[in-house]
């Protein structure tokens, strides 16, 4: 198990490095001059000198990066804002927990979603309600989630109005000019968010869900439970579910990427000002302090998520270490 | 049989899986053929009527957009990219299907079929026609591109292992650990504006040359695990080791031997793939660092939907059914050829 500890960490620092550099050198490739875009529009010549001089532009990419690296791995600094020299952790900071709510709720809506409708189309092939969980996985993998977003937004939020079409509530630590707050609030106003985004992923998931069940259906252990004459629930709960969640519930860790990014155009069109908002907004003004922050910060969510889901998998299935 | 039949026979059981294909010693008399892979598969691929009707369905889509967008621009008699002052009301708002405008440049009523598109009053029928190119060309090009980039990779990994598959496999994990959306947009945004005017000479839209590249760069991984995974169990088969002791080189080897097999897999995965390109390019154009205006595409016609969310909902009804409707026309027929290269796939 320490062997693997150790693989699994080391290999997460190799990620880590590895999706630093590629962020850096694809802001190396941006057209504009960065230090014009952080002097402002109206700088003299000499001020954009002075800035690429301060920002250390002149020196080698390298020696920049190293730079880059050292404050962000030894101060946790992200930089500043290009445009009102704001902290980038700030802006994170607040971004985050909005972006983190939307993947985690739409998770669980997944599980609930795909879980039982792939163990009941498991169950029984070719009937009707495999047939239409068939035809939903067809249409999780061809329906934009965003246009699902749109449409689904358009008829219970607008014409329906039955929940919100736009913005996010606090739960703790409200402001005091926010106009709602509160658990209540930030559910009300994350269903739709979170039923965008679940719907189409949970496609995928009943056909995994579905095909890990017939999987372990078929197992040797399976039939000498049946044998020995444990009762059906039992078999069923015990040597089929356990077995074929478990793997369901790690592919569910490794899309968290696949969410998140999801989460970009969810928070587009509900108007979240989550982290695809900060990154989309950073974008349209050049901001790449921002633009660069959000996408290393999301990395390094990832990496860590995946490592979490990785180590714990190890640790509840003895045959992942020893591979 | 003739010997030209019974060749074609021979050809057709080793290329592919002709595993269950049976050749029987061939005795004149008996006028019983062996079918071959190909013939198999085809026999199979035509009985699956969802899958031929995708087919139709896609190539009505292509007709559309090729021609057909070129046809109904003579034939209204303006541009996708015209602006027409009577193609938004009074609250700015743009006109709904089958309104009619003036058109000052050829001084006639023109109707707009499915009403105009955006703020400009443009066509939104002739746009989501010309749209259709943007995002078909977008997305085949991508296809091949990652298909052709991770089946050569894939099959070096696979044929050769050692060092080289350490190296392949260690960049598959690396680029698979991506938040590959969230680089994606980072790449498109900033590289995007060197590269958007690359049109080779007006063959492609503006805008295509980045989607694409952008889209080689992190999609080449998936289709390289496929081919490995399968290149790893082929080259253990006997006919491999068979060819090796007849002197082949390793390029002959991957050519004629392993190729041929992989040719299933290849086929089936690229029409999934189209689908999710069509997809994607609409999701990065809908962010607005997709394909940029004035160029439509079914992407950022869909991007410009929402600002008319509550007065004009049409808008954002068909782009999202052209793409909706395709994406399922490639899935389905994706799901018909794997049924008929591999019936065993089948649930």
């Amino acid at each position: 198990m320490v062997q693997y500890l150790v693989r699994r960490l080391l290999w997460a620092v190799v990620l880590f490095l590895a999706v630093t550099i590629v962020t850096y050198v694809i802001f190396f490739l941006v057209p504009a001059n960065p230090a014009r875009l952080a002097a402002g529009q109206a700088a003299t010549p000499e001020r954009v000198a002075l800035v690429e001089e301060r920002l250390g532009l002149n020196d080698p990419i390298y020696e920049q990066y190293w730079g880059f690296l050292k404050r962000l791995v030894f101060d946790g600094s992200l930089g500043e804002s290009f445009v009102d020299r704001s902290s980038v952790n700030d802006e994170i900071f607040r971004a985050a927990p909005i972006t983190a709510s939307l993947v985690f709720g739409a998770m669980i809506l997944v599980l609930v979603i795909s879980v039982p409708i792939g163990i009941l189309s498991a169950l029984r092939p070719r009937s009707v309600l495999d047939r239409v969980a068939m035809t939903y996985v067809l249409l999780g993998i061809s329906l934009p989630s965003f246009w699902v977003a749109l449409v689904l937004s358009y008829i219970f939020g607008f014409k329906l109005g039955w929940t919100p079409i736009a913005g996010y509530c606090e739960v703790v630590s409200v402001p005091q000019a926010a106009n709602c707050g509160g658990f209540g609030d930030w559910a009300y106003h994350m269903v739709l968010p979170w039923l965008a985004l679940a719907i189409v992923q949970a496609g995928i998931y009943v056909r995994f869900v579905r095909a890990e069940v017939m999987d372990t259906m078929t197992q040797d252990y399976v039939r000498t439970a049946r044998a020995k004459g444990a009762p059906e629930r039992k078999v069923m709960k015990d040597h089929i579910l356990r077995n074929a969640l478990l793997p369901v519930i790690t592919i569910l860790g490794m899309d968290i990427g696949l969410l998140l990014g999801g989460a970009i155009f969810i928070e587009t069109v509900f108007g979240l000002n989550g982290l695809g908002g900060t990154a989309i907004r950073s974008i349209g003004q050049f901001d790449l302090p921002v633009l660069q922050g959000v996408v290393i910060f999301g990395a390094v969510a990832i990496i860590l998520f995946t490592l979490i889901v990785d180590l714990v998998y190890a640790w509840v299935d003895p045959r992942i270490r020893l591979t | 049989m003739s010997t030209t039949a019974r060749e074609d026979e021979v050809l057709g059981a080793t290329t592919g899986l002709g595993s269950d294909v049976v050749l029987e010693p061939v005795s004149d008399e008996v006028g019983v053929r062996a079918r071959g892979y190909w013939e198999q598969v085809w026999r199979r691929f035509k009985r699956d009527r969802v899958a031929i009707g995708s087919i139709f369905f896609l190539v009505f889509v292509v007709l559309v957009c090729y021609p057909g967008a070129w046809l109904a621009e003579r034939q209204i008699g303006h541009s996708p990219s015209d602006p027409f002052t009577d193609g938004i009301d009074d609250g700015l708002i743009p006109v709904g299907p089958w309104s009619k405008v003036y058109n000052p440049f050829t001084d006639e009523d023109q109707i707009l079929v499915l009403g105009a598109s955006d703020t400009l009053g443009r066509d939104e029928f002739l746009r989501l026609l010309y749209g259709g190119r943007v995002s078909l060309q977008v997305a085949v090009l991508a296809t091949i591109g990652v298909m052709i980039i991770g089946t050569i990779l894939g099959a070096v990994a696979g044929y050769y292992r050692g060092w080289i598959d350490t190296i392949i496999s260690r960049l598959t994990e690396i680029t698979m650990a991506f938040p590959a959306l969230l680089f994606v947009i980072a790449l498109a945004s900033t590289v995007g504006s060197r590269l958007n005017d690359v049109t080779f000479g007006g063959v492609l839209a503006p805008g295509v040359v980045t989607l694409v590249l952008v889209f080689w760069a992190f999609g080449w991984f998936y289709p390289a695990r496929i081919i490995r995974a399968k290149v790893l169990s082929l080259r253990e088969k006997e006919f491999v080791e068979a060819a090796l002791m007849t002197g082949a080189s390793d390029w002959r080897i991957i050519r004629s031997h392993l190729l041929p097999h992989l040719a299933a897999p290849i086929i089936v995965y690229s029409t999934l793939v189209v689908a999710g390109y069509v997809l994607a390019e609409a999701a990065l154009s809908f962010l607005g660092v997709g394909i940029p205006l004035p160029t439509p595409s079914w992407g950022n016609l869909l991007s410009s939907a929402p600002e008319f969310y509550t007065s004009q909902p049409w808008l954002m009804l068909w782009p999202g059914v052209a793409v909706v409707l395709t994406t399922l026309a490639f899935n389905l027929l994706g799901d018909g050829l794997r049924d008929a290269f591999d019936p065993r796939s089948r649930l």
